[in-house]
């Protein structure tokens, strides 16, 4: 019936380096018909980007293609380099992974839309206007009139992809491929905007391919799931059937990392993808395989097609049982209350200088909370809403402006620098760009050391301490002599973890340890907070978007909106039952494995960039239950003990189980 | 695989494919800069090995003689010989670049340190002042410092540094500022540094790559400054040897087809001033890629 619009058959991709070839694609045969959506997944180096950029004829200089690649019918492969123009937009057009550098940024959005319509949809320059502010509207941009005459930096990151997918679509393309589109959005814009991929699939009628390294968020949003490993292709299939039931032994590692907000943890796959230099002679994923055997080291499974439209490259396709194991979180179960919170804070309030040394806008209004001993406090929320402002209060690196914070024992309002910097010694922080927070001139036991050296501990005991907390963290010694430069994500934030152990705080502050990392990097870092955490010896402060790994770490949660603290209290009471509009916006975000939820889901009218000051509840213009009686402000009340919520109209929302 | 040469990334980017290895160019430059230096040098320093004249010893048997056995280079209008003159004024020479620059680096990078870290109305008034300095032609600064405290080497290399040290001011307030930001200056707070070892330990190591990559260039072109000052008469006092003072003796002397007084020390000049460059190229082509 339907033509595949593209159509790969045994492409290979080698790129020359420095130091010898790189297979970047090896014998990939893939195709995606028009209206589908196909969602590439893997891990970073994987090649995904390669085969993006292969479809659009981007590939970089001196890379040599083989196979066959035909979008609509045609081998792009033979078109002369004017065709390639004309393919590139018309034939396939690239939504970037960073978008606001992907926009020019001289030049008004609305000029590149109109300019994009007039090339590619032979629009009348007049006429392109009015079809410009309807594309706008049709990727969820709100007053799209505004925003045509606004230039790429004034748009919020969100926007800028929005722009981005409607300036790719304008073009009429057959594909529309988008590169890690949503990292680094929050999960209440990840959702938005992977849905509208699917619209515009089948609105235009074309084929969408969306890489990503989230197996969640991917898994609602597209038809089918592609595999990528070392650059070969291990798995292909509906996106359901991939995610409920594995064939491959590496797609069931990338699902089983994945962090689940019921609690199931999330399972690490040790070891890193290896960089082939030839295609590869046997199956490049044995050496991280549980199911490994001598066959595997020697011979190269076919890609094999199963039932269902399914296909696999494995040996053991059919052993690899569908069922991914589901061990719940162990909490601890030290709830707070037991001795003096550690930390403690009364009516904080932080405004940052404005850059003309006015007064600039509160970042924190009136927060409160406290920390109790070996008790593990999440705090949530989207990206502006003072997250890591409250990290950095904690630690004393942000001074509050009004209000009062006592971290063991020290009122930071009323310290010294040398109080401030005598407590180091008890808490400490790991920070969510792992690389940037190693200093690049010192070795990493150099960056180790920093905090002892310090602290000025007897020098006999510092080089055992240093060998013992990089063991802890799985490095060996032959890291030590490093700098951060030579060092992956992983292995970097595993050092800034030592480096905050090291003088054995009793509190430790995570502002987003995880989120600048790979999933499968991910799960291995969340593997060792979990171990540390287990022991309950120590406070820790976890910031995060995620809100699964927050459940699966943490004891109590807070959620904070715009500088302010709307609901708290025990992780699993305000995760699994949020009372708070704005929580329950946040959980239904939350992709899951599990399927699609779309009974009752709490969504926000608007981006929170497009929200206003609201002289009540701060939630007000978003809120989809806001009423009048919402212009009164709202304050945190006892909804039970221990849970606090900042909304009168808590109790007639009805409160829904989500664990379904 | 003849038609994959089609599909190609524009020019320019280079997301995938490694940057051309640039740093063995600047290997190349550095070491053939310092080879020119190198000479010069010891050319300086064996001076009296390599010449029979002292600098200031005058031949009464040659004046303005041109080259010859006796005098390889000829002598200048004292009958001084050129060959000991030329050797004697690379020490004065590339002695007070160095000193002047290295005068510059630290007093210039340690206040632009101090006051980008620092900030607020220290780093105004720093600015200004770094301003005001700038704004003054180099000539004029070094006439007043001379003017001021009287000429001599010590005050030469001062003024020349003078000159230099607001360049330095500014890279490295520039780099402070920027750095301030990142990730491991936070990290360094948390581990409990004091500002002083912020400052010290981890922001200045960081900063230092171009600073370290124009004292090269510099040096050259405080070379050509204080020749320049000399052949104005402001630099060094006769008759002390000094290229562009022997430059400045001689040029009088070329109209009359006595080429040689002002070629030799205009060569000893443009080749060390030359090493210079190669080795500050060489270094910023290595920082780049880098």
């Amino acid at each position: 019936m339907n033509d595949p619009l593209l159509k790969m058959r045994g492409v290979h991709v080698s790129l020359p380096l420095r130091d010898g070839a790189v297979a970047a694609l090896n014998d990939v045969s893939l195709t995606v018909g028009p209206g589908e959506v196909l969602g590439l997944v893997g891990e970073s180096g994987g090649g995904k980007s390669m085969l993006a950029r292969a479809v659009a004829g981007l590939l970089p200089d001196g890379a040599s293609l083989s196979g066959a690649l035909d979008v609509d019918g045609r081998n792009i492969m033979e078109s002369a380099e004017e065709d390639l123009t004309l393919h590139r937009g018309g034939g396939a057009a690239m939504c970037f992974q960073n978008p606001r550098s992907a926009l020019s940024p001289t030049r008004r959005v609305g000029r590149q839309l109109v300019d994009r319509l007039v090339r590619w949809r032979g629009m009348a320059p007049d006429a392109a206007w009015p079809a410009a502010r309807e594309r706008l509207a049709e990727v969820g941009i709100r007053e799209p009139e505004r925003r045509l005459r606004a230039f790429p930096h004034e748009l919020s990151g969100g926007m800028c992809q929005r722009v981005m997918i409607a300036l790719a679509l304008a073009c009429k393309p057959r594909i529309l491929l988008a590169d890690e589109p949503t990292t680094g959005l929050d999960p209440t814009l990840t959702k938005d905007i992977l849905g509208l991929f699917r619209d515009a699939a089948e609105r235009e009628g074309c084929a969408v391919i969306i890489i990503s390294h989230d197996v969640a968020s991917i898994a609602a949003a597209c038809d089918r799931i592609a595999v990528l490993y070392a650059g070969t292709l291990v798995e292909d299939g509906p996106a359901r059937a991939v995610v409920d039931a594995p064939l491959h032994p590496y797609t069931r590692s990338l699902v089983a990392a994945v962090p689940h907000i019921d609690g199931r943890l999330s399972i690490p796959l040790a070891g890193s993808m290896p960089r082939l230099g030839a295609p590869p002679a046997a199956c490049p994923f044995a050496d991280r395989c549980v199911l490994v055997e001598e066959r595997c080291r020697n011979e190269l499974p076919d890609f094999a097609a199963m039932a269902d439209g399914r296909a696999v490259r494995c040996f053991h396709a059919g052993e690899v049982g569908s069922s991914v194991a589901t061990e719940t979180a162990a909490h601890h179960g030290v709830a707070g209350g037991d001795g003096a919170p550690i930390v403690e804070l009364v009516d904080v309030e932080v405004r940052y200088a404005s850059q003309f040394g006015r007064r600039g806008p509160r970042t924190l209004r009136g927060v409160s909370m406290t920390l109790a001993p070996r008790e593990t406090l999440g705090v949530v929320g989207e990206s502006g809403c003072g997250k890591s402002t409250l990290a950095r209060v904690i630690m004393g690196l942000v001074r509050p402006t009004a209000g009062k914070a006592v971290v063991g024992g020290v009122d930071y309002r009323k310290a010294g620098r040398g109080d401030i910097r005598r407590l180091r010694r008890d808490i400490q922080m790991v920070f969510q760009d792992p690389v940037d927070s190693l200093n690049p001139r010192m070795t990493v036991e150099r960056n180790v050391r920093d905090p002892l050296r310090n602290a000025r501990e007897p020098l006999a005991d510092i080089d055992e301490r240093i060998d013992r907390v990089l063991g802890q963290m799985g490095l060996g010694s032959e890291f030590r002599r490093l700098r951060p430069h030579r060092l992956s994500g992983g292995q970097a934030q595993r050092v800034a973890l030592a480096r905050a152990l090291v003088v054995e705080p009793r509190v430790i502050v995570f502002d987003e340890p995880t989120s600048a990392l790979d999933v499968t990097v991910q799960a291995q870092i969340l593997d060792l907070l979990r171990d540390l955490m287990a022991h309950g010896t120590r406070s820790y402060v976890f910031v995060s978007h995620d809100l699964a790994t927050v459940r699966g770490l943490c004891d109590r949660v807070a959620v904070l909106y715009l500088g302010r603290i709307v609901e708290q209290g025990p992780a699993d009471e305000v995760l699994m039952r949020p009372r708070h509009p704005y929580t329950r916006a946040l959980v239904d975000a939350v992709p899951t494995l599990s399927g699609r939820r779309t009974a009752a889901a709490t969504r926000l009218k608007r981006d929170l960039d497009e929200a206003w000051e609201a002289a009540g509840c701060a939630l007000e213009p978003r809120c989809p239950h806001a009423e009048a009686a919402c212009g009164e402000p709202q304050t945190l009340r006892d909804l039970t003990p221990g849970h606090q919520v900042a909304c009168w109209k808590a109790e007639h929302i009805s409160a829904e189980a989500l664990n379904d | 695989m003849a038609l994959a040469g089609r599909l190609r990334m524009p020019p320019g980017r280079t997301l995938w494919h490694r940057r051309r290895p640039r740093a063995a160019i600047g290997g190349h430059l550095i070491m053939s800069g310092s080879l020119l230096l190198a000479i010069v040098i010891l050319g300086a320093v064996l001076a009296p090995l390599l010449s029979p004249w002292g600098p200031e010893e005058i031949d009464f048997s040659a004046f303005l003689a041109p080259p010859s056995a006796a005098h390889p280079l000829g002598t200048d209008g004292n009958g001084m010989d050129l060959w000991s003159r030329v050797l004697y004024a690379a020490r004065i020479d590339v002695g007070i670049a160095i000193a002047a620059v290295a005068l510059a680096v630290v007093s210039g990078s340690l206040v632009g340190g101090l006051v980008g870290y620092v900030g607020g109305w220290i780093d105004e008034v720093a600015m200004r002042l770094t301003d005001i300095v700038q704004a003054f032609p180099a000539f004029i600064l070094a006439l007043t410092v001379s003017a001021m405290f009287g000429s001599g080497l010590f005050n030469l290399t001062v003024a020349i540094g003078l000159i230099f040290a607001p360049a330095y001011v500014r890279i490295m307030r520039s780099e402070i500022r920027a750095l301030r930001g990142r990730g491991f200056v936070e990290a360094a707070e948390c581990a409990g540094n004091s500002r002083v070892s912020i400052l010290f330990r981890h922001l200045f190591p960081n900063a230092l790559t171009p600073v370290l990559v124009i004292a090269p260039l510099n040096c050259g072109w405080a070379m050509l400054t204080l020749a320049g000052l000399s052949f104005l008469g402001l630099g060094v006092p006769i008759p002390q040897a000094e290229w562009g003072a022997m430059i400045s003796a001689g040029a009088a002397d070329v109209v009359g087809g006595r080429w040689w007084t002002s070629i030799f020390p205009g060569a000893a000049l443009f080749v060390s001033v030359f090493g210079f460059n190669l080795i500050g190229e060489g270094f910023l082509d290595r920082s780049k890629s880098g």
